[in-house]
């Protein structure tokens, strides 16, 4: 199954590096998922690659200074399933665990020396899936919600005071990847996604919810996206 | 399995939530009392000079604290409030220090207004006249004695390599070289050290810098030293002199500081601007913005040059000289290059 999303929602994004109040605006963010079962367990494990762009605009509280912020996420996430019936409804129940990749950063129009704030991570994931198949004028419907909480990996950071002409003209570098766990980067991700077909396309509507935190190097970051999501998903079968 | 699986997700999303919410810690009502609060507690935790600058000139930042508060009214101005602010920030006597609002920028330049400016310009054009060179922003020209001189007014331009290298050649015959910096009050670091860079012809210790870690005044980072590398084109090989006064500020404080006890050079003039905190930009929850030195930079012994690098030949302008409209500091280094 492949799925690609296109949506857009508002941010909150705080970073003390940049300032110590946070920005809100709007975002746009494209979701692509492949997902395919294996024949690992007797067919119980399936293979998820989740590609997630976003990027969005940004002002302060009085809208003096305004930041651009963006960033790309690939995760592979292996799920264990099980399925039982509801209704005579299909319900799957799915827990599994991946690994994820970001790289993106949020720039500041009005700073000076600290304009910009990169961030990249690589993080191992723990993640579940809930997805519940309903028929509607014999048409089959699904309605699936899914967290991603990452648990361990690393990070970069500046230090708390730190230029990044220190770090990457001079070479001077302090403690600029940093150990991540869930203790000092409480995050998660979560979608609540419905899929109806509409003529011969699948059309997909839904929720997704980004709250990605993080305290170390005595700076803190946070950045919530709540998005509205639209798009269509097929199947391929061999 | 089913009850493990839910005590397992239930668990994760209370850590989450017991760990969550990195909120704002600074006040966000915006009052006169809650903005000062913020802009002190701003500095209190970022500004990387604070011992230095008790030890020198005796700033007690929480006695500032208290003195500036208790002028504080909920009734007063958006204008009242950033002069109070304005004079807070003043304390530190440090041109790196800014507060920014939409009808004003605040400021300390007591670096350079409080003391004789030794620089005219019109009587330094004088010398370029009408037919000098420019390469990369360096205005530059052979003197009739033939001594070079270069005009670097500021370090905001990019300057190449190949820009100082097609200069050198082009003054390759001269005796000596004058670089004035005179009025140059900064720009990028990178800039001045790609000049600096033409004037060694071996790697050379010029400083330290380091910056904060935390949020105690004294919360540092391992002093990390900081090193010239010859450039890989031309490199000058005859003596040089960098002229200097007060209004030498921030990245042309840190150009003296690189080309000071290089083999060939001599710093004449008046002692720099000082201005040796890089600095960062945040705010406060009304908008203004707020610059303050976060990075520190320190000369080759270790020593704060924050208030300027004093000259290896102290030369002023002189007021004869001002009425014969000639430059007391140019005339002098032409002289020491002959």
């Amino acid at each position: 199954m492949h799925s690609t999303m296109f949506g857009g929602g508002w941010a909150d994004v705080y970073d003390t590096y940049l300032s110590p109040y946070k920005y809100k605006g709007g975002e746009m963010r494209i979701i692509r998922e492949t997902y395919r079962p294996t024949k690992i367990l007797d067919g119980h494990i399936k293979v998820q690659t989740l590609a997630n762009f976003d990027a969005g605009y940004l002002e302060n509280r009085g809208g003096e200074a305004h930041e651009w912020f963006g960033g790309f996420r690939y995760s592979f996430n292996w799920l264990y399933g099980t399925s039982t019936s509801i209704c005579n409804n299909q319900l799957q129940l799915m827990a599994g665990t991946g690994v994820s990749g970001y790289l993106g950063g949020i720039y500041n129009t009005r700073n000076g020396n600290n304009p910009a704030q990169g961030k990249a991570d690589v993080m191992i994931n723990l993640t579940g899936k809930i997805d519940y198949a309903f028929n509607v004028w014999n048409k089959q419907c699904h309605v699936n919600y899914q967290f991603i909480i990452p648990l361990v990996g690393v990070a970069f950071s500046p230090n708390f005071g730190q230029s990044y002409y220190e770090a990457f003209s001079l070479g001077n570098y302090d403690h600029n990847v940093v150990f991540a766990w869930l203790g000092n980067k409480p995050s998660m991700q979560h979608s609540l996604i419905v899929s109806f077909p509409v003529a011969k396309n699948i059309v997909c509507v839904g929720y997704y919810g980004e709250f990605l935190q993080s305290t170390w190097n005595n700076l803190r970051y946070h950045q919530y996206s709540n998005d509205i999501l639209i798009g269509w998903k097929k199947y391929f079968t061999l | 399995m089913e009850k493990v699986f839910h005590f397992i997700i239930i668990s994760l999303f209370n850590i989450i939530v017991l760990c969550s919410c990195v909120k704002e810690e600074y006040p966000t009502a915006d009052t006169p009392a809650d903005n000062l609060e913020s802009l002190w507690r701003l500095m209190d935790e970022h500004y990387c000079f604070f011992d230095y600058k008790k030890q020198t000139i005796g700033v007690d930042w929480d006695e500032v604290h208290s003195r500036y508060a208790s002028k504080i009214n909920p009734k007063m101005t958006n204008i009242q409030l950033f002069e109070v602010c304005c004079n807070m920030l003043s304390e530190l006597r440090d041109g790196h220090v800014n507060l920014g609002a939409g009808f004003d920028m605040g400021r300390n330049w007591s670096y350079w207004q409080n003391y004789p400016e030794n620089f005219n310009d019109s009587i330094q054009r004088s010398y370029l006249g009408n037919d000098f060179h420019i390469a990369a922003g360096l205005k530059y020209k052979i003197l009739e004695d033939n001594v070079g001189y270069v005009r670097c007014a500021s370090f905001d331009t990019g300057i190449g390599h190949g820009n100082v290298g097609d200069m050198l050649s082009m003054l390759g015959l001269c005796n000596g070289l004058i670089i004035d910096v005179r009025g140059n009050g900064g720009g990028q670091l990178t800039n001045a050290e790609t000049l600096a860079s033409h004037f060694t012809n071996k790697k050379t210790l010029v400083g330290y810098t380091y910056h904060k870690i935390g949020k105690g005044h004294n919360d540092f980072s391992s002093l990390e030293p900081q090193y010239l590398k010859p450039a890989s084109g031309s490199i000058w090989p005859k003596k040089t002199i960098v002229l200097t006064n007060r209004q030498c500020f921030s990245a042309t404080n840190d150009f003296v500081k690189m080309m000071k006890g290089l083999e060939n050079v001599i710093i004449l003039g008046d002692t720099t601007g000082g201005g040796s905190g890089m600095p960062f930009t945040q705010e406060i929850q009304n908008g203004w913005s707020v610059r303050y030195s976060a990075v520190v930079t320190v000369d080759k012994d270790k020593k704060h040059i924050e208030f300027g690098i004093a000259p290896d030949i102290v030369v002023s302008m002189s007021e004869t000289d001002l009425m014969r409209r000639c430059d007391t500091l140019i005339e002098q280094a032409r002289k020491l290059l002959q």
